[in-house]
């Protein structure tokens, strides 16, 4: 694969591009000699190559300077053989019997638009009437499967039923749910969410990042938004500026090989405790900052108490952490005195609290970080998320979602629960929730049977709905286990309006429509007009805009001078860093002046211990940082019977499941399935050789892998990336294998406390086994049988 | 008494007192209810949503920053002045705060009955600028203090200006019922 562009290369690109911005998308579709087309994904901006209307094939867009094997792979993902070519209905459910059994097992049948739409409609008021809207639920909630500003599905979906009445939503979500409901207790904010320290200011100031649970490399090449791969580009230059790297993870991942980080191999899921021996230390020794403790927190009191054991009888002590987390007192240690510099700064994403008790991470790490006073200066402190959104200024307008009149809401991870236990009533970050009885799941731009945990429970709950009603792009599990099925065109088939973030808007991009839509599919907003109007709330959906005029709406958001039409004319622009933002320091305000600059928390300060919390009188979340050992990890007694910790992470050259299906997959996957990665030494003793078929099963279920033998695996640990998508062994048959490697499948649903109900995916314990005998064909990319009709 | 001269004596006190009354019951039935916007008089802004009565709002001041109160627990900002000097005061005092009387000039169309008509336009607002990423959340589902902060970080993430946000703010606050 081609990993640079040349510098001419750029220039001509840069030129062709200008050149082709003259013309309309309409007429490039018409020509039969090749055209480049300015558009923006979540993988990236590219220009695509379109000949005779067709989209041959698409790069890097020249601006960014930048490379990934999956923004040149998205014209296999539009021209895809498992495209959905026109609107289906499963078998059984258009004859009238429901049959849910069946799901996933038989033919579908091939209809009309106009009578795809009509018995979508009909649905749609069967279940509102007979059940009331709360039986509607919607699994679209973070918009990950189109860049643009307007064409989200997860917003165009809630507009669309808040004005039919309702919906049960979700609330928080899969990635951070842990730690978006705890900080604000803590620290007034989501933070993980938010502006964090520029990366101007850290290369001035920092001499040492630490990686914990944290691979930016990887996780940076993507984005909510477009990526225009500014904080990969921080991250190597830090490297050439002289900063150490050092990487707490049981991973030594992408980002730690690339920069030569140091290794500290944490047990999985030990994080915590880990943490807490090392504040145990600061204290003991009279290391911590007395003063920053005393002038910008609440609570340490409190916290101490149970930190020297004077609650529980257990002393926190390194040597305690260590028996724990697998690290070496000594090493805890001098890690902690690396972290007294205040020139060391903390670097963490969302992996480490989507585990058993996730609030505590991030909790611990805050309460770390004040005890070394190292909050609020530039160079140090803690970096929750990388600034993922911490957006000024003036973005382009997105439509809204308007008012959801049902109310009803879950935590984003709670899906399955819900499906199986319709009425029950669970704790939720202080309030109480009532599960509703769905029975129609309307599914737009979301692939649940992929990043939701513990597939199989999953697929016991949906058996129970109704009426599943999917728009989609191509044949994923979830569309194959749907009955009414939209055929959804890709970003290229579609006009829409994209940006870039990093502390602030940085690129605008035009969106262009490259080609037309390919088969029978529709545009998401088209065939949410022919429901309404068929539902009676037409006008309010669109008001009268098309989607085109929206897109000129949403540009006009961003106050810029220069005019739509030559922005679109233009394909992009670049837009300049304000001076404060390269000088931004999180916390720098509060720490300067708590008094007159207080955090949004009920004192103001730091919450060390929090009384709100507390007052909940939660078992699984006290009012302080704690160590709760998990049920699934390698120092519990389940361990005897799962001796390896399974980490589920977010995969390299895919986006969720986006990308499984296209031959991109060939250069990882394993004798066509999802590689299981495993310590040379575990492999050995269990019989297992590079490239060896594996079944990884615990007693939620069982996964074929192809091996992988690395050491950038601790012992004990295996590693299968999530978005493999599922595949039956036997359809319909419960609890059977996954012969594509979905580790889902192995995953609980157990959620991390009752204050978060947050996803755990991280606490999974597994075994492993060699196979020898003949195992199916994964079928994950097969379609479904399509039976033609005059429907 | 000639009759006449009597006759002249009852118009005379009866027809002015009958105005005074329709005057005092126009204006006081039209003057009570909710602000549904800001209106200023003189140096004193009152906020939307801020119960008047009687044509009259009253609020509480510390007699230094300008801010009014809607209460002594300083639970929301009803109002500003640039000059704390100009406050007409009652007399009443708690909390360190002291109770002010604004009288707000006639007009119709900028009070509403209830509170919830009054804030109809900001929760369109609200509900416009808040849902674009995720669903907007039901403002009780939060207490003041974790809306400040929710608002402020979701201020970066939205583009929102400091006016609008001051208007969603209000909205979220004044919605809160439990």
């Amino acid at each position: 694969m081609k990993n640079s562009i040349s510098r001419r290369e750029l220039l001509r690109m840069a030129a062709a591009a200008s050149l082709f911005s003259a013309f309309p998308a309409g007429q490039a579709m018409a020509d039969d000699t090749e055209q480049l087309i300015n558009h923006a994904t979540h993988f990236g901006p590219v220009m695509a190559h379109v000949k005779n209307g067709k989209l041959i094939s698409t790069e890097p867009h020249p601006a960014i300077g930048a490379d990934s094997a999956m923004m040149r792979s998205l014209a296999d993902y539009v021209n895809s053989p498992n495209r959905i070519k026109a609107p289906c209905v499963r078998k059984s459910f258009l004859e009238g019997r429901k049959q849910t059994e069946l799901r996933g097992v038989e033919e579908f049948v091939e209809v009309s638009w106009e009578m795809a739409l009509d018995l979508a409609a009909e649905k749609l008021k069967e279940a509102k009437q007979n059940w009331g809207n709360e039986s509607i639920f919607r699994t679209s909630f973070a918009g990950w499967s189109h860049a643009g500003a307007i064409n989200r599905p997860n917003t165009l979906q809630g507009r669309f039923l808040g004005l039919f009445g309702g919906f049960t939503d979700t609330i928080s979500d899969y990635s951070a749910g842990a730690s978006s409901q705890l900080l604000p207790y803590v620290l007034g904010s989501m933070e993980v969410y938010s502006k964090q320290t520029s990366y101007e200011m850290i290369a001035a100031n920092t001499k040492t990042i630490v990686l914990w649970g944290m691979d930016p490399l990887k996780s940076f090449r993507i984005d909510s938004a477009v990526p225009d791969f500014t904080k990969n580009k921080w991250y190597r230059r830090f490297k050439k500026l002289g900063i150490k790297y050092i990487c707490v993870d049981p991973v030594y991942n992408d980002t730690a090989r690339e920069l030569g980080a140091e290794w500290i191999s944490v047990r999985p899921g030990t994080d915590t405790a880990m943490i807490l021996g090392m504040c145990y230390y600061l204290y003991t020794s009279g290391k911590y900052s007395k003063s920053f403790i005393d002038s910008c927190t609440v609570g340490f009191d409190m916290f101490l108490k149970y930190l020297l054991g004077k609650d529980d009888g257990v002393a926190k002590t390194p040597e305690w952490a260590s028996k724990i987390c697998g690290i070496p007192t000594n090493r805890i240690i001098s890690l902690t005195e690396t972290l007294r510099s205040d020139t060391t700064l903390i670097g963490t994403l969302y992996g480490p609290q989507r585990i058993e008790h996730g609030e505590q991470f991030h909790w611990s790490l805050i309460t770390l970080a004040s005890m070394l006073g190292n909050v609020g200066k530039p160079g140090s402190g803690i970096n929750f998320g990388g600034g993922l959104l911490g957006i000024s200024g003036k973005m382009p307008r997105r439509i809204s979602q308007g008012r959801n009149p049902a109310r009803t809401i879950i935590p984003a991870s709670r899906m399955g629960e819900m499906l199986m236990n319709p009425g029950r009533t669970i704790d939720f970050n202080g309030m109480k929730i009532t599960y509703p009885d769905v029975k129609l799941i309307y599914n737009m731009g979301a692939n649940s049977m992929t990043h939701h945990q513990d597939i199989n429970a999953l697929l016991a709950g949906i058996r129970k709905v109704e009426t599943m009603i999917t728009h989609e792009i191509v044949w994923t599990p979830w569309a194959k286990h749907s009955d009414i099925v939209f055929p959804e065109t890709t970003t290229f088939e579609k006009n829409d309006i994209g940006f870039s973030i990093v502390n602030n808007v940085t690129y605008l991009w035009a969106m262009k429509q490259v080609l037309k839509p390919m088969y029978e599919a529709k545009d998401d907003y088209w065939v949410l007009i022919q429901l309404a109007k068929r539902l009676g709330f037409e006008h309010k959906f669109t008001t009268g805009k098309t989607g085109m005029e929206w897109v000129k709406w949403s540009y006009e958001g961003t106050e810029n001078k220069v005019p739509f039409e030559h922005f679109w004319n233009i394909g992009y622009i670049k837009l300049t860093q304000k001076p404060n933002d390269k000088q931004f320091i999180r916390f720098e305000d509060f720490v300067q002046n708590p008094k007159s600059n207080p955090l949004f928390t009920p004192s103001g300060k730091i919450e060390i211990h929090s009384e709100k919390i507390s007052s909940y009188g939660y078992g699984d979340c006290a009012g302080h940082p704690t160590w709760y050992e998990p049920k699934e990890w390698l120092g519990g007694a389940m361990a005897k019977k799962h001796r390896f910790h399974l980490l589920s992470l977010h995969p390299k050259n895919r986006l969720h499941s986006q990308m499984d299906n296209l031959p991109l997959a060939d250069e990882y996957k394993v004798n066509g399935r999802e590689p299981v990665v495993i310590h040379p030494s575990d492999a050995k003793q269990l019989g297992i050789s590079d490239g060896d078929t594996v079944e990884v099963f615990n007693d939620r279920g069982a996964i074929i892998c192809g091996a992988v033998l690395s050491k950038r695996v601790m012992r004990n640990v295996v590693r299968v990336d999530e978005g493999a998508w599922y595949a039956p062994e036997k359809p319909g048959v419960p609890g059977t294998r996954c012969i594509s490697g979905n580790p889902n499948v192995l995953t609980s649903d157990k959620p991390t406390s009752r204050l978060a109900q947050a996803c755990s995916a991280h606490s999974c314990l597994v075994s492993l086994r060699k196979l020898t005998e003949k195992i199916k064909p994964n079928t994950a990319y097969e379609n479904p049988v399509i039976v033609k009709s005059k429907l | 008494m000639p009759k006449g001269a009597v006759l002249r004596k009852f118009l005379f006190i009866i027809i002015p007192a009958a105005i005074a009354v329709s005057v005092i019951y126009a204006f006081s039935d039209s003057r009570s209810g909710y602000l549904n916007k800001n209106v200023t008089t003189g140096d004193v802004t009152v906020f939307f949503g801020t119960e008047i009565s009687g044509g009259r709002a009253h609020l509480w001041s510390d007699k230094v920053s300008g801010v009014l109160y809607a209460d002594t627990d300083k639970s929301i900002d009803n109002g500003f002045t640039k000059d704390v000097s100009s406050l007409r005061f009652t007399g009443k005092k708690a909390n360190g705060l002291f109770e002010t009387v604004v009288s707000l000039p006639k007009a119709d169309d900028e009070v509403s009955e209830t509170l919830p008509e009054a804030i109809k336009e900001s929760g369109k607002k609200y509900y416009e600028m808040c849902s674009t990423c995720h669903a907007a959340a039901e403002p009780n589902r939060y207490a003041k203090h974790r809306w400040d902060g929710i608002l402020k970080s979701m201020q970066q993430h939205g583009g929102i200006s400091d006016s609008d946000l001051s208007v969603i703010r209000r909205y979220v606050i004044l919605s809160i019922t439990n």
